[in-house]
C-alpha cells in the first residue's frame, strides 16, 4: 500500500507543481526548420517561407526533488524519510530553501509566420495555464527533528502561485546585415483566473513556554470568488466561497479580454564566422495587470501560543479553552479584505547559445537557460545535435544538465510530409529506470527524474527548401 | 518520390527501434530496495509544546461547590456558616380552650309571685350568667378576636310556656343576640353563632375573664308555672386573631435540638485545621407579646476523632448555659417582632477548645418561660396568630486558620495499557516524556507530594515523585495574612524508556497521590482565605518518540 501512496504523491507533486511559464523543450532551440523555434529567441528565423501554425500541445514538469531524493540509497538499501539514516542535509542541497514543484500546459491555437525579404513576421496565439508551489524546505525538515525547543522555522517560503491567460505573439526578425539578426515579440496577454500567495514573513519559533507564530503576506485571487468580512474588518472573513455559476457563466468568464498585460521577448543571432554562430535571448519580460473579481486578504500579526487557558469556574472547560483559541487565532492575527488590483509578473529566462556547424545539415550546439523565479534561481545547459539527414526530416538529439539539479537526454524530430510538418520534441527524458521493491511489492519507477518536456504540434510549411540564399547541400570549402 | 520518403522513414524507424533497444537494457539501473516497516530504524523526533495555563481561585471553588454555608464578606475574606433555625411551640400559651356551660332553673321560681298569678297572667323572667374562659386562675384575658369559634346556645322550656325568649352576649361585638319564640308546645330552641370576625372584650372577675349570657323573656303561661327551663353554652373550635391579656409564666422546652454539620472533611478539610476565631451565637426572634427567658443549656460539640465519638461541653462564662431574655413585641400593623442575640466567642468561653478541630454535630437543650418578670401592672400580653418562638443556631467562622501538615491521599485513575491501546508496540515509541508544572501559588499553603504509579492492587511500580517532594511554596503575606505575590515552584515529572516499558508490562493502572498541606508558618501564624487567592499552573510537555511506521 505504502508504494502506492509514495508513488502517487510523487507523480502528483510532478504533475501539479508548477511553473509559471511552460518552457519549451531546449532542444527547439537550434531546430530551425521547426518554426515555434522563435518561441524561445524572436530572432530565430525558420527555414521556412512561410507557415501556418496548427494546435499544439507543450507540458511541462518540473521538480526540485526526484524519487532519490525522497527515497536515499544508504547502500544495501534505500530509505525513507523515516529512517534514521536518512540524510536530510543531502535533501537540502537538492532542494535550498524551498522544494518547487511547477507544471504548466501551453495550448497553441493558431500561427502564422512569413518572409518577407529580410524580415520574418509570426503572429500566434495560445492559452497557458501555469501552477507553481513551493514547500519551505523547513516544513520538510519537521520529519528531521519534530519540534524541539528552541527551534525556529521559516516557512516564508510558502507560495502558490498559479494562473490562465491567453496570448498573442507578435514577432518580427530582421537582418539587419549578414551576421545580425535580431528580433523582438510583444504579446498582449489576457488573464482569465489567477490565485496567488505573496508571503513576506512566516515564521515559528518554539520553545516549551511559547510557540511564537509570525506571518505577514497576502493571498490574492482574480476569480469567481466572494469574501464575506467579518464585523470586525480586521478578523478573518466569515466566509470565502466560490460563486455559484453556470456553464455560460464561464464561458462568458474565460472568453474576456479582462485582466490585461503585456510581455516582450527579445533575441539576437550573430553569426560570427561562417562556422560559429552564437545567439541571445531574453523571454516573458512581462506582467498581467489583473483587475476582474478581485479579492486580497492581507494579514499580518504575531501569535503567541502559550497554552490553553482553563478557568476553574468554567463548566465546560476544554471547550471555553479551545473556543478561545479558536478566537485568538481569528482575531489576533490581523486581516484585511480589500479588492485592489494586483500584478503578477512572468517569470523572465534568459537563454544563450553557440553553435557550430560542421556542415549545414549537421550542427553541433550549446545553450544555457536561467530562469528567475521568486526565492529560486534555476539554470539549466543543453549540448545538442542537430542533423537534417533529408530535407523532410530534421533531427536533435540533446543532453541537458542542471547544477544540483538533474541531467537527461533530449530530442527532437521534425516529419514533413508535404507541407504537413510534424513535430514532437521532450527534454530531461528519463535515462535511467529502476525497479523498486518496497516492502515486497514491486514497481517501475524513474529515480532520478525531475523534469520532464514534451511538446508536439502540427505546422504547415512553405517554402520548406529554406533560407533565401542559403543551399541546403553542403558547403564545399 | 513517395516510395522514396518511406522507404526512409522506414530505414529510420528500424534504426531507432534498436537504438531504444539498447538504451532501454543500459538504462536498467540496480534494483531499488525499499523496507520501510522497520520501526527500529525510524528516526526520534522530539516537540516541546505548552499544553495548558490553569487559574484556580478560591471564587471557582465557590462557585463549583455551591455551599450557602460559605460566603465572602466585604473584605474579600472567606468565611464559614452554618446555621439552624429552631421553633419553640408556645400554642398552648394563650390557647382557649373549648367552653360548656349549662344551667337549670325551676320555672316556680323564675316567675314566682305572691300571690299566686291568675291564670294566663305573665311572668317577666331575667338571667345573668357568666361564662368563663380562662382555665388558669393567673392567666387573664382582656380582648380577643377571633378568628374562629363555634357558639352553641339551646334553651328548653316546659310546655305550657309561651312567649319571646332573647338572648344577648353584650361583651361580644358585633352584639351577640337572639329571640326565640316559644309557643306552649313547641319550646325547644338552638342556635349556632359563629364568632369568626367578632371581638369580646372580656369581662373581669376574681381569676375570671367571662363573658355574660343574658337570658330575658316575658313568658304566659296557662297554668301554675312549672317545669325547668334548661340553657346550654357551648364554644368550640376556638382560634383567635389576636388575643390581649395575661398568659401567665409558663415553660416550653427542647431537647437534644442536633445540628449536623456535613461534609466538613470532604469538602473542606476543615477538620484537620485549627481556626484562629470561631463564634456560637443564639438568635431569638418573638412575634409574641410576650417577653420570654432563654435558656440554652448542656450545649455538646461532638467530632469523630480517630474513629471513636468525642463530645465536649460549651461552657460559657463559666457555666454550660446561656441566658437571655427576649422582649416582647409591639403592637401594631404589622406587629414589630423583638429579637436578641447571644455570641460565644472565644473571650467568653472555652469555645476555640470545643471547636478544634471543627465540630461534625452541636447538640443543645433549649428551654424557654414566659413572662418571667410576672404579671407586670399595665401590660398586656398579647399573641396573634404566630405562636412560636424562634431561634436560631449558628455557628460562624472566618477562614483564619492554621494547618499543620494536613494529609490526604487521592487516587487516580491511570491505566496505561489503555492509553496505549493495548499495544506495546505504541508504548515503545516512546523515548522520553517530561511534563513540566509551573506553579503560581497564591494560597497561603504550602504543599508537599508523593506520587507513584501503582498497579490494579495498588502495588508501587515506579516513584514519580518522592520523599514528599516541594509542589507550593507560600509567598510574601502582608499583615492581614494575605498573599501579596504568588510564589513560583516548579516541579518536573520525567519518564524514560525503561519506565514507560515497566508502566506497560507491569500494568499500571493508578496513580496515588499522598499530599501534605501546611499553612504558612503554620507553629505560630494563622491565615486567612481570601477570595481572590489562588493557583495558577502552567503545564508543558517535552516529549521524543520514534515515528510509527505505517
Amino acid at each position: 500500500m505504502q508504494k502506492f501512496i509514495y508513488f502517487f504523491l510523487f507523480v502528483f507533486l510532478l504533475a501539479f507543481g508548477t511553473l509559471i511559464r511552460a518552457q519549451d523543450p531546449m532542444g527547439l532551440y537550434y531546430m530551425e526548420t521547426i518554426p515555434q523555434s522563435s518561441f524561445i529567441n524572436p530572432a530565430m528565423q525558420p527555414r521556412a517561407n512561410g507557415f501556418v501554425a496548427l494546435p499544439s500541445v507543450n507540458q511541462n514538469f518540473k521538480s526540485d526533488i526526484a524519487f532519490k531524493n525522497v527515497f536515499q540509497d544508504v547502500g544495501s538499501e534505500w530509505v525513507s524519510p523515516l529512517s534514521k539514516r536518512y540524510d536530510f542535509s543531502k535533501l537540502k542541497r537538492a532542494t535550498g530553501k524551498s522544494i518547487d514543484f511547477q507544471e504548466s500546459l501551453d495550448l497553441g491555437l493558431f500561427g502564422l509566420g512569413f518572409r518577407s525579404g529580410r524580415d520574418y513576421i509570426s503572429i500566434n496565439f495560445g492559452v497557458k495555464n501555469v501552477l507553481q508551489t513551493g514547500i519551505p524546505y523547513d516544513f520538510i525538515s519537521i520529519a528531521d527533528k519534530g519540534f524541539p525547543s528552541g527551534s525556529v522555522f521559516d516557512f516564508s517560503t510558502l507560495r502558490l502561485k498559479g494562473y490562465s491567460y491567453k496570448e498573442l505573439a507578435l514577432g518580427y526578425s530582421r537582418e539587419w546585415n549578414e551576421k545580425l539578426t535580431l528580433g523582438v515579440k510583444v504579446k498582449p496577454l489576457f488573464g482569465m483566473v489567477a490565485g496567488m500567495t505573496d508571503i513576506n514573513s512566516f515564521k515559528l519559533k518554539t520553545s516549551r513556554q511559547v510557540w511564537d507564530v509570525t506571518v505577514s503576506g497576502s493571498i490574492s485571487s482574480s476569480a469567481p470568488i466572494e469574501v464575506v468580512e467579518a464585523e470586525d474588518s480586521t478578523d478573518f472573513p466569515e466566509s470565502v466561497e466560490f460563486k455559484d455559476m453556470d456553464s455560460d457563466d464561464w464561458q462568458g468568464y474565460f472568453g474576456s479580454f479582462d485582466n490585461m498585460g503585456v510581455a516582450f521577448d527579445l533575441g539576437g543571432v550573430y553569426q560570427f564566422t561562417p562556422r560559429w554562430t552564437f545567439s541571445a535571448a531574453l523571454v516573458n519580460l512581462g506582467y498581467i495587470n489583473w483587475t476582474k473579481d478581485l479579492n486580497t486578504i492581507s494579514f499580518n500579526g504575531n501569535y503567541e501560543f502559550d497554552g490553553l487557558y482553563v478557568n476553574g469556574s468554567d463548566e465546560d472547560m476544554g471547550d471555553a479553552a479551545m473556543d478561545a483559541l479558536e478566537e485568538d487565532l481569528k482575531t489576533i492575527i490581523d486581516y484585511d479584505v480589500s479588492h485592489k488590483k494586483f500584478n503578477t509578473g512572468l517569470t523572465p529566462e534568459f537563454y544563450a547559445g553557440a553553435l557550430y556547424e560542421f556542415t549545414p545539415s549537421i550542427t553541433m550546439g550549446v545553450l544555457a537557460r536561467s530562469m528567475f523565479q521568486k526565492h529560486n534561481f534555476r539554470q539549466d545547459f543543453n549540448f545538442s545535435a542537430n542533423v537534417q539527414p533529408y530535407s523532410f526530416v530534421s533531427i536533435n538529439l540533446n543532453y541537458s544538465v542542471r547544477p544540483s539539479g538533474g541531467n537527461g537526454l533530449g530530442t527532437a524530430l521534425s516529419l514533413l510530409l508535404g507541407p504537413l510538418q510534424i513535430y514532437a520534441m521532450a527534454d530531461y527524458i528519463p535515462t535511467r529506470y529502476s525497479t523498486v521493491n518496497m516492502d515486497g511489492d514491486e514497481f517501475t519507477m524513474f529515480p532520478y527524474t525531475r523534469n520532464l518536456s514534451v511538446k508536439v504540434g502540427l505546422n504547415l510549411i512553405f517554402g520548406r527548401h529554406g533560407y533565401r540564399d542559403r543551399p541546403m547541400l553542403a558547403r564545399n570549402m | 518520390m513517395f516510395k522514396y520518403i518511406v522507404m526512409n522513414i522506414s530505414r529510420l524507424l528500424k534504426v531507432g527501434y534498436f537504438i531504444v533497444l539498447i538504451i532501454l537494457a543500459s538504462c536498467k539501473g540496480d534494483d531499488i530496495i525499499i523496507n520501510t516497516d522497520n520501526p527500529d530504524d525510524n528516526r526520534i523526533l522530539s516537540g516541546a509544546l505548552p499544553a495548558i495555563n490553569f487559574s484556580y481561585t478560591i471564587a471557582d471553588g465557590l462557585k463549583e461547590l455551591a455551599d450557602d454555608r460559605l460566603s465572602v464578606g466585604a473584605d474579600g475574606l472567606l468565611s464559614f456558616k452554618s446555621w439552624q433555625d429552631v421553633s419553640i411551640a408556645w400554642e398552648e400559651l394563650a390557647a382557649i380552650n373549648d367552653v360548656n356551660e349549662s344551667w337549670s332553673y325551676s320555672m316556680s321560681e323564675l316567675v314566682a309571685m305572691s300571690p299566686a298569678p291568675p291564670l294566663k297572667a305573665t311572668g317577666s323572667i331575667s338571667i345573668q350568667e357568666k361564662v368563663k374562659f380562662n382555665t388558669d386562675d393567673e392567666v387573664r384575658y382582656d380582648k380577643g378576636t377571633f378568628k374562629n369559634g363555634d357558639l352553641t346556645i339551646s334553651i328548653e322550656l316546659s310546655a305550657g310556656f309561651s312567649g319571646p325568649v332573647t338572648i344577648s352576649i353584650p361583651e361580644i361585638t358585633p352584639l351577640l343576640t337572639e329571640t326565640f319564640n316559644a309557643t306552649g308546645f313547641d319550646n325547644s330552641f338552638s342556635k349556632n353563632f359563629s364568632l369568626a370576625g367578632r371581638e369580646v372584650n372580656f369581662a373581669q372577675g376574681v381569676d375570671s375573664s367571662y363573658v355574660t349570657l343574658n337570658i330575658e323573656s316575658s313568658l304566659s303561661f296557662s297554668d301554675i308555672p312549672s317545669g325547668q327551663m334548661k340553657v346550654d353554652f357551648d364554644l368550640a373550635d376556638i382560634e383567635t386573631e389576636i388575643l390581649f391579656g395575661y398568659f401567665g409564666q409558663k415553660q416550653s422546652s427542647i431537647i437534644n435540638e442536633v445540628k449536623s454539620i456535613d461534609k466538613m472533611e470532604e469538602d473542606f478539610g476543615l477538620a484537620s485545621f485549627e481556626l484562629k476565631e470561631i463564634s456560637y451565637t443564639l438568635h431569638t426572634n418573638n412575634h409574641m407579646g410576650v417577653p420570654f427567658n432563654i435558656e440554652a443549656s448542656n450545649i455538646r460539640f461532638n467530632r469523630v476523632v480517630d474513629g471513636i465519638e468525642k463530645s465536649e461541653l460549651l461552657t460559657v462564662n463559666g457555666v454550660s448555659k446561656i441566658e437571655m431574655e427576649v422582649d416582647s413585641a409591639t403592637f401594631g400593623s404589622p406587629i414589630q417582632p423583638a429579637s436578641n442575640s447571644f455570641r460565644v466567642h472565644k473571650d467568653n468561653s472555652n469555645i476555640l477548645e470545643v471547636s478544634n478541630p471543627f465540630p461534625e454535630q452541636i447538640i443543645i437543650d433549649i428551654l424557654s418561660s414566659s413572662n418571667p418578670q410576672g404579671n407586670i401592672p399595665n401590660t398586656q400580653n398579647f399573641i396573634g396568630n404566630i405562636d412560636s418562638l424562634y431561634a436560631q443556631l449558628e455557628i460562624q467562622a472566618p477562614v483564619w486558620l492554621k494547618a499543620k501538615e494536613y494529609t490526604r491521599k487521592d487516587t487516580i485513575d491511570f491505566d496505561f495499557r489503555k492509553i496505549m491501546d493495548q499495544d506495546p508496540e505504541n508504548a515503545d515509541l516512546i523515548e522520553s516524556l517530561a511534563m513540566y508544572l509551573d506553579f503560581y501559588n497564591k494560597l497561603p499553603f504550602s504543599a508537599n507530594a508523593n506520587l507513584f504509579i501503582a498497579d490494579a492492587d495498588g502495588n508501587k511500580i515506579e516513584d514519580v515523585l518522592s520523599n514528599f517532594k516541594s509542589l507550593l511554596d507560600v509567598g510574601t503575606l502582608n499583615s492581614e495574612g494575605k498573599v501579596l505575590e504568588a510564589k513560583h515552584t516548579d516541579v518536573v515529572v520525567s519518564f524514560d524508556k525503561s519506565q514507560i516499558k515497566k508502566f506497560f508490562d507491569q500494568k499500571a493502572m493508578f496513580l496515588i497521590l499522598e499530599t501534605k498541606t501546611s499553612s504558612y508558618n503554620n507553629e505560630t501564624e494563622f491565615v486567612k482565605i481570601f477570595e481572590d487567592a489562588g493557583l495558577d499552573v502552567s503545564i508543558s510537555f517535552e516529549a521524543s518518540g520514534r515515528i510509527p511506521s505505517f
